[in-house]
């Protein structure tokens, strides 16, 4: 691959309305929180440039719906993802018990080769508030994480930007390993069908 | 002998006038009456200085005092002609560098990059100059040379005139781009005393000062067909290289540059970016650029769309015939002035009844949308008709009978839910109270109505305490969103429905029981948006494809191209009418009031995706390749200010050309094949509703 080409990875943010994945899209890249977003409509994306070790990647964060029914359309731009993310409420009970769902209805829409190996990343927003009406521990939460394969799993406010940095920084190099692994996947993919068409296409036996 | 020398040294605080022209004027807004009348003048700062240090200027004449204009009137005729110098120098002040209050401004003539002047022609009464400076970022005004209250160019015009030859070579003016005399060829040709002045080879009437080879590159490249300069091209080439980001910035200044060469653009109508810049962005070093950094395509398209917006801001809208090419088929649309509270009482007699047809009236609408600046209640009172809350044959007396009904019947409905303590412990209502409040919450809180108050004791008025809605609006959008829940069982509340509501609100908001069946008469229309498995949606989609195939071709090509065939880049603006896609409310209101008339078809949404895609199908064309770039460019169209006149002008006219497709492919009486018309697109010849309700809700199913 020449060194000019550009790492871009893709990254999608999926989870219940509003567990905050707008928020946490925006405290990441343009490190601002606003008490006025709206429900999001359809899909978008924002890209963000950053340094992994010695190189710079682009990273492309899809930010989605949350209502299931609004899941179907959107599907294309899943394709070729690099990392999910997996986003909860560590107060409402209900967004912590659909990730489950979200990691399959991901599995199946976005096509990925190896789903025993593909990336996501685990969050539960909204540290902020009041520890009392918290209903997910944090305990509770990990072992979910482990038992869904060894998920990491952050903890954030994307409210005042707690920990929203290190949870990206966990998904750009789970991205870069996955893109970099897809890479490899592809090239000797298309290595297997230069060999076969180079060589005795006759004798293919099926 | 040099024309214009001076021996004594320049007094200190001021200048020597070296050209002055009276009655040039800025116009910072179309009013006449805003037009700022001043001085245009070159002058010398001091003896010993470069020609580059000359200072060019706007002194408006509200800055100077009798006596200084005066000096500047004499000047003005005692400068205008080169013998008439020897009468000695002629000091001023030395004019101010920029004055935010006045519109001053002042520049070293060696920062002068490119002069793009426009002599007065039929439809330009004054001729206009426009002034770049390459590194400066702030835009300088563009001049109007208002020649015929200029005393020094009237008495260069009388001269011309007494040869009886307006249009003699005769004249000795080194660049002429008009044949008749006027204050900017005067202009540029003392500018070309100081300064090497050369005429742009690509764009008209553009000249360049002091050019570098690079510019020479950009606006005069070798006509001949020859390969290009060695020497130019590396230097362009090195200069990328070197510059890599740092190109793109170059690219927002020369968009300085475009932004007020408006006649140009509107000259040539097809084109929508300047010469030089087009030829800029076709060379191969900054196309490979534009693919190096992710981004960059969007924000050329972006930036091209920009001038083009610019183009239209500036340009009088009355006059402007869009699109009047050949495949338009002299098809005119209009808009007219909208509908004002007195035009709309008007259309009632005094028992409340309507005097006029219900389609005089949606035609008044379709076509003038409604004005309530005045009186905030007249959209909420017209919808009213519109969406058929309140039949149109009905007198006031009448009305208010079934205004009664309507308050009653919310009631019983809202006490459905309110006092079933037994539903309120279902899965199903707590999942959709929960989604309900959480979406209230974030339903249009830039909106005064909708805006949390100050907090109390550091208390914060909204929490984070999700079902506890306190401030009583948004209590209100709870109230009647979780009512339409029970309302419509099956189909229950789904996201973007709290957009359609707001607007509905502000509309009627006192009138709580109205504004619930004024949002249900208007559900009735979208529910087919919100159906879980979105069957309306992809039937939307669907026709689009047929439509977009059909009257935009090669943008079709272009979506098939990068893959973005599926279009769900428009799913948002389909979903809640727009709701999202405009800065300004009263932009998505101003549309609303349009569909809601269903004057020529109950789908006439789709003509206005249509238009906004034909607005901008060039500029997606040119720079846009796959299908993410596509919906981030027109996601972002809802961070612009957009002209919904232009938007509403096209969707009238792709309709009505729409319309004349089919009905000659009805006829088929030409000799060619004519297109077989689809169920699909029939449809949108209709005008009545499409109905399409959701499916009983099956067994464990909740609101997701």
């Amino acid at each position: 691959m020449s060194s000019r080409k550009k790492t871009l990875l893709k990254v999608i943010i999926l989870g219940d309305s509003g567990v905050g994945k707008t928020s946490l899209m925006q405290q990441f890249v343009n490190k601002k929180f606003s008490h006025q977003y709206k429900a999001t409509i359809g899909a978008d994306f924002l890209t963000k440039e950053l340094p992994i070790d010695d190189k710079t990647v682009t990273m492309q964060i899809w930010d989605t719906a949350g209502q299931e029914r609004f899941q179907s359309l959107g599907v294309a731009f899943y394709r070729g993802a690099d990392c999910c993310i997996l986003v909860y409420d560590v107060n409402n009970a209900k967004s912590f018990e659909s990730l489950l769902a979200w990691k399959d209805e991901f599995l199946i829409q976005a096509n990925v080769s190896l789903p025993e190996t593909f990336p996501f990343i685990v969050i539960g927003n909204k540290i902020d508030i009041d520890e009392n009406k918290r209903v997910v521990s944090y305990k509770k939460a990990a072992q979910v994480c482990q038992q869904l394969g060894n998920v990491p799993y952050f903890e954030t406010s994307a409210k005042d930007g707690i920990n929203v940095e290190e949870a990206f920084d966990v998904v750009s190099r789970n991205a870069l390993q996955q893109e970099e692994a897809n890479d490899e996947f592809n090239d000797d993919y298309n290595d297997a069908i230069n060999i076969h068409l180079d060589g005795e296409a006759g004798n293919c036996t099926c | 002998m040099p024309p214009i020398t001076s021996r004594q040294s320049v007094p200190s605080g001021k200048v020597e006038l070296l050209y002055v022209k009276s009655k040039v004027y800025l116009h910072p807004t179309k009013r006449a009456q805003d037009n700022i009348p001043g001085y245009l003048s070159i002058s010398r700062p001091s003896t010993n200085g470069t020609n580059d240090e000359l200072l060019l200027s706007f002194t408006p004449e509200s800055m100077l005092v009798p006596s200084e204009k005066e000096t500047f009137s004499q000047a003005d005729l005692s400068l205008q002609t080169l013998s008439a110098n020897v009468s000695g120098a002629i000091y001023v002040r030395t004019p101010l560098v920029s004055c935010l209050s006045s519109y001053a401004f002042s520049l070293p003539l060696g920062s002068l990059y490119l002069v793009q002047a426009r002599p007065p022609r039929l439809n330009l009464w004054y001729g206009l100059m426009v002034l770049n400076t390459l590194h400066n970022v702030d835009k300088l005004p563009v001049i109007f040379f208002h020649d015929d209250e200029s005393p020094s160019t009237q008495q260069a015009q009388s001269r011309q005139n007494k040869k009886f030859d307006p249009f003699a070579s005769g004249s000795n003016l080194k660049f002429r781009t008009s044949d008749l005399p006027w204050g900017g060829d005067e202009f540029l040709d003392v500018v070309s005393r100081y300064a090497v002045l050369e005429k742009s080879t690509l764009e008209r009437s553009t000249f360049l000062v002091n050019p570098s080879s690079a510019d020479r590159l950009n606006f005069m490249p070798p006509t001949s067909g020859a390969s290009l300069n060695k020497d130019t091209a590396n230097t362009l080439g090195k200069t990328l290289n070197g510059m890599k980001w740092k190109v793109l910035e170059t690219f927002a200044s020369l968009s300085t540059l475009a932004k007020t060469t408006v006649t140009d653009i509107v000259d040539e109508r097809n084109s929508a970016l300047p010469l030089p810049v087009k030829h800029m962005l076709k060379k191969p070093e900054v196309a490979s650029l534009a693919n190096d950094f992710d981004g960059a395509r969007i924000y050329l398209a972006k930036w091209a769309m920009s001038i083009q917006e610019e183009a239209l801001k500036l340009n009088d809208q009355s006059t402007f015939i869009l699109g009047d090419g050949e495949d338009d088929w002299g098809i005119v649309a209009t808009r007219r002035k909208p509908v004002t509270r007195v035009e709309w009482d008007s259309f009632f007699d005094s028992s409340g009844r309507l005097r006029i047809t219900d389609h005089e009236v949606r035609e008044a609408i379709f076509h003038g949308s409604i004005d309530a600046s005045v009186d905030q209640a007249l959209r909420g009172e017209i919808w009213l008709f519109l969406l058929e809350v309140y039949p149109w044959d009905t007198s006031l007396a009448e009305r208010s009978v079934v205004l009664e009904s309507y308050k009653t019947s919310y009631q019983e409905l809202k006490a459905k839910w309110e006092q079933d303590e037994v539903k309120q412990e279902t899965d199903l209502f707590k999942d959709q109270i929960f989604r309900i409040c959480k979406d209230v919450k974030r339903t249009d809180r830039n909106l005064v109505l909708f805006q949390s108050p100050k907090p109390e004791n550091g208390e914060e008025f909204d929490d984070d305490d999700v079902l506890n809605v306190r401030h009583p609006h948004l209590l209100r959008l709870k109230n009647i969103l979780l009512t339409y829940n029970e309302y419509n069982l099956n189909l229950g509340y789904v996201q973007g429905m709290n957009d359609l509501l707001s607007p509905v609100y502000l509309a009627l908001y006192d009138l709580v029981a109205l504004t619930f069946w004024m949002f249900a008469k208007y559900m009735d229309i979208m529910e087919r948006n919100f159906l879980r498995d979105q069957l309306g949606i992809k039937q939307q989609i669907e026709t689009l494809n047929e439509l977009i195939n059909l009257m935009l071709p090669q943008f079709y090509q272009h979506l098939i191209k990068c893959n973005a065939n599926h279009l769900f880049f428009l799913f948002r603006m389909l979903l809640v009418w727009f709701k999202r896609e405009f800065l300004l409310l009263d932009d998505v209101l101003s549309l609303w009031d349009v569909m809601f008339t269903r004057f020529y078809s109950s789908l006439y949404q789709l003509f206005i995706v249509l238009a906004l895609l034909q607005k901008h199908e060039s500029i997606m064309m040119d720079y846009l390749t796959e299908d993410y770039e596509i919906l981030k460019y027109v996601n972002d169209l809802a961070m612009n200010e957009h002209d919904i006149d232009d938007i509403l002008i096209r969707a009238e006219k792709l309709f009505l050309k729409f319309r004349r497709v089919v009905y000659q492919a009805d006829r088929g009486d030409g000799k060619q094949e004519f297109l077989t018309v689809s169920p699909n697109l029939r449809n949108l010849l209709k005008r009545t509703i499409i109905l399409q309700k959701e499916v009983p809700r099956p067994e464990g199913v909740l609101g997701g």
